[in-house]
């Protein structure tokens, strides 16, 4: 496939091109996604008996926590999208056990993550309908502390935003999941740092989760839609060349194929997008940085 | 939505930063400063001193707004 043959194409000719290459990498169990997941989760979980024992350091523990918990998103985004499993599959009970139990450790109810995220998709980059607008920022460094102002008590922006789009959907219901959320991390906090664990609520939960708060935001958020400004299929996503990489970028150096299609698997991304760039460049996408 | 569970529920979240200060802040400081063999100044408790420190920490919070 050349440029110079697609140039020719009409928009129907390149859209079947692109579907057929899409339907490709569509479809098979995703065992990265729920391996990762349980893995991630159950790592992250005995930590805390480990520090606690003395077995690990405290230190260790804090740097693999932010690991954890910056890794926790990406499976309950693949059920996001039902990639694990459709509604009415028979491993449809395991779509959503990875959704719900991914995000725990983030304090993040996969209700409110699934329908906010959705509602990103179908409104990418429009200020007053794409829940994560907010992260919206001229650069990095102002990106990185958009977000932290965005988790301040008063702050509107960043997740706090998420209460106003379930309140637009009609799914006032789903605030509650993000009420208890709070509850109850709130409360496990505090009831650790009472009962002399103050330390390790905060280097194993706590602290990690604003790091990874922050590192999400920019690299799932931010650097794939920056700057937010254009609305159109092919333009209000991106490729772009990370400093840690893709898989230091959470995989998000290819998120422009996640948003065309988003049932293909994230590993997927990188091979989808080498063989749909040349469909993707006659498109007019912003695919000129990788 | 406006029952006395969802009032008590954001009264609660209201005072969260005070709360963070006090409930949080207050034992974490103390245990970092035993941790790490810092004597609070003026003969005081760790945890007294902590909660001095995390209880206006979360009253600056309160205030402002915002914790940075």
């Amino acid at each position: 496939m050349s440029d110079r043959d697609l140039s020719r194409l009409s928009p129907a000719e390149l859209m079947r091109l692109e579907r057929e290459i899409a339907r490709k990498h569509m479809g098979g169990f995703p065992y990265l996604a729920v391996a990762w997941a349980f893995g991630n989760l159950a790592l992250w979980l005995s930590l805390w008996p480990l520090v606690i024992s003395g077995i690990l350091p405290l230190w260790l523990g804090f740097i693999i926590a932010c690991a954890n918990i910056a890794l926790c998103y990406l499976p309950s985004h693949e059920a996001q999208h039902d990639i694990i499993a459709r509604p009415g599959d028979r491993l449809r009970w395991l779509n959503e056990a990875v959704g719900h139990l991914s995000l725990v450790p983030l304090v993040l109810p996969y209700r409110v993550a699934r329908l906010t995220h959705l509602e990103h998709h179908k409104h990418t980059n429009n200020p007053d309908l794409d829940p994560d607008y907010s992260v919206t920022a001229p650069g990095p460094l102002s990106a990185i502390w958009g977000s932290i102002q965005n988790r301040q008590p008063r702050a509107k922006g960043g997740l706090k935003s998420y209460g106003a789009t379930l309140v637009r959907l009609g799914r006032e219901d789903v605030i509650l999941d993000a009420v208890i959320y709070d509850i109850v991390f709130y409360a496990i906090l505090f009831g650790a740092a009472w009962s002399g664990y103050a330390m390790e609520a905060a280097f194993l939960w706590w602290l990690p989760r604003h790091f990874a708060l922050t590192y999400i935001q920019y690299y799932l958020s931010w650097a794939p839609h920056h700057p937010g400004t254009e609305m159109g299929r092919y333009r209000n996503t991106r490729s772009f060349r990370a400093i840690l990489g893709n898989i230091g970028s959470l995989g998000m150096q290819y998120h422009v194929i996640h948003h065309l299609h988003p049932r293909i698997p994230l590993y997927r991304h990188p091979e989808v997008y080498w063989e749909m760039k040349p469909v993707l460049e006659a498109r007019g996408a912003r695919v000129d940085e990788l | 939505m406006n029952s006395p569970v969802v009032r008590a529920i954001k009264a609660l979240f209201f005072i969260g930063p005070l709360l963070f200060g006090v409930a949080f802040l207050s034992p974490l400081v103390a245990q970092s400063m035993v941790a790490l063999a810092i004597t609070p100044p003026f003969g005081l408790e760790p945890l007294v001193f902590g909660l001095i420190i995390g209880t206006g920490l979360g009253v600056t919070a309160q205030i402002r707004g915002r914790w940075i």
